[in-house]
């Protein structure tokens, strides 16, 4: 199954979107807890697998993305849409990597991710951002150029 | 009104990786961190320069690494369904500026991409080369305690004594 996990920091009714500081105490998060996980997505056995063919590939496949409008509920969205990615496990080990991942995160980034996030958002708090209304995001179609061959 | 998908083709990266290692191949993993760290970075960019209104348009940014045998290279998404109209205020909305904006960030990183990428390329192959040598000297029955070339560039190959080679400034 692809698995995608949603963070939400309730902070309560905040009522705006996160300001510039804020956000990028957010994306400073996401990338660190990102890189913890494509550093954990590797050492794969690859048994049987036939040398030349696909490798690494659920590792290029984590993506995520951090919400910092609606509702004044910070997100970090984290994604792996390959199919197979929550039945990977390293040889030895009976619990799925993500299950071991989404542990570590729950015990030890969420929280520390809530805490510089609160204390930004205090820091904050004098100077307000005016609250904006929000539209619809998605649901038609993807303009895709070109490639831009280097 | 569309989301967009702003793929960039490193072919100058799978032509040297052709000539340095013979035939295409997979990337491994110290190739697809170096890969990474510059998107997450063009992308960085991107969002900072980005018009902000909701920062719904903003926040939708996301991006994929490519790394396979014949395809090098990453596709820059926004799946909100009007980033391809999102303009300056003031300013008009053709040419788009997703289609000016994001390639004008890949170019001002292209150069240094492109050479810490290969140097990465250098440092696989030297590995790979070390653990077939290995593997073919080893004594028939204990090939299989030696790494397959899957297996090295399954791993990553850096030490913290021995950090990724970067280009001179």
């Amino acid at each position: 199954m692809p698995i995608s996990t949603t963070t939400t920091i309730d902070f309560g009714d905040l009522g705006r979107r996160l300001s510039s500081a804020e956000r990028a105490v957010l994306v400073r998060h996401e990338r660190r807890i990102m890189a913890k996980i494509r550093k954990r997505w590797r050492d794969w056995e690859y048994k049987n697998r036939p040398e030349g063919a696909p490798i690494n590939v659920s590792l290029a496949a984590w993506k995520s993305r951090v919400e910092s409008t609606e509702g004044g509920r910070p997100k970090l969205i984290i994604e792996n849409h390959k199919s197979y990615v929550t039945h990977v496990h390293h040889a030895g080990v009976v619990k799925t990597e993500v299950s071991l991942i989404k542990v570590e995160l729950d015990d030890v980034d969420v929280p520390l991710m809530r805490r510089d996030l609160s204390e930004a958002i205090a820091k904050a708090y004098e100077k307000p951002v005016g609250r904006k209304e929000l539209g619809g995001r998605g649901g038609a179609g993807t303009a895709r150029a070109a490639d831009l061959v280097l | 009104m569309a989301g967009i998908e702003y793929p960039v083709r490193l072919q100058s990266v799978e032509t040297y990786l052709v000539a340095v290692h013979g035939s295409a191949r997979e990337l491994g993993v110290d190739e697809l961190d170096v890969l990474t760290g510059y998107v997450e970075q063009i992308v960085d960019e991107v969002e900072n320069a980005w018009p902000l209104d909701t920062s719904t348009s903003r926040d939708a940014f996301t991006f994929l690494v490519e790394g396979h045998a014949g395809r090098i290279g990453f596709v820059i998404e926004n799946d909100t369904d009007y980033a391809s109209f999102v303009h300056y205020a003031g300013t008009p909305a053709e040419p788009e500026l997703w289609t000016t904006l994001i390639p004008a960030r890949v170019n001002a990183h292209a150069a240094s991409l492109i050479a810490d990428l290969k140097l990465a390329i250098d440092d696989t192959e030297r590995v790979l080369a070390e653990h077939a040598a290995a593997r073919a000297a080893a004594p028939r029955g204990t090939k299989r305690d030696h790494l397959t070339a899957n297996q090295v560039l399954a791993r990553s190959w850096r030490t913290a004594s021995a950090p990724r080679r970067t280009r001179a400034a």
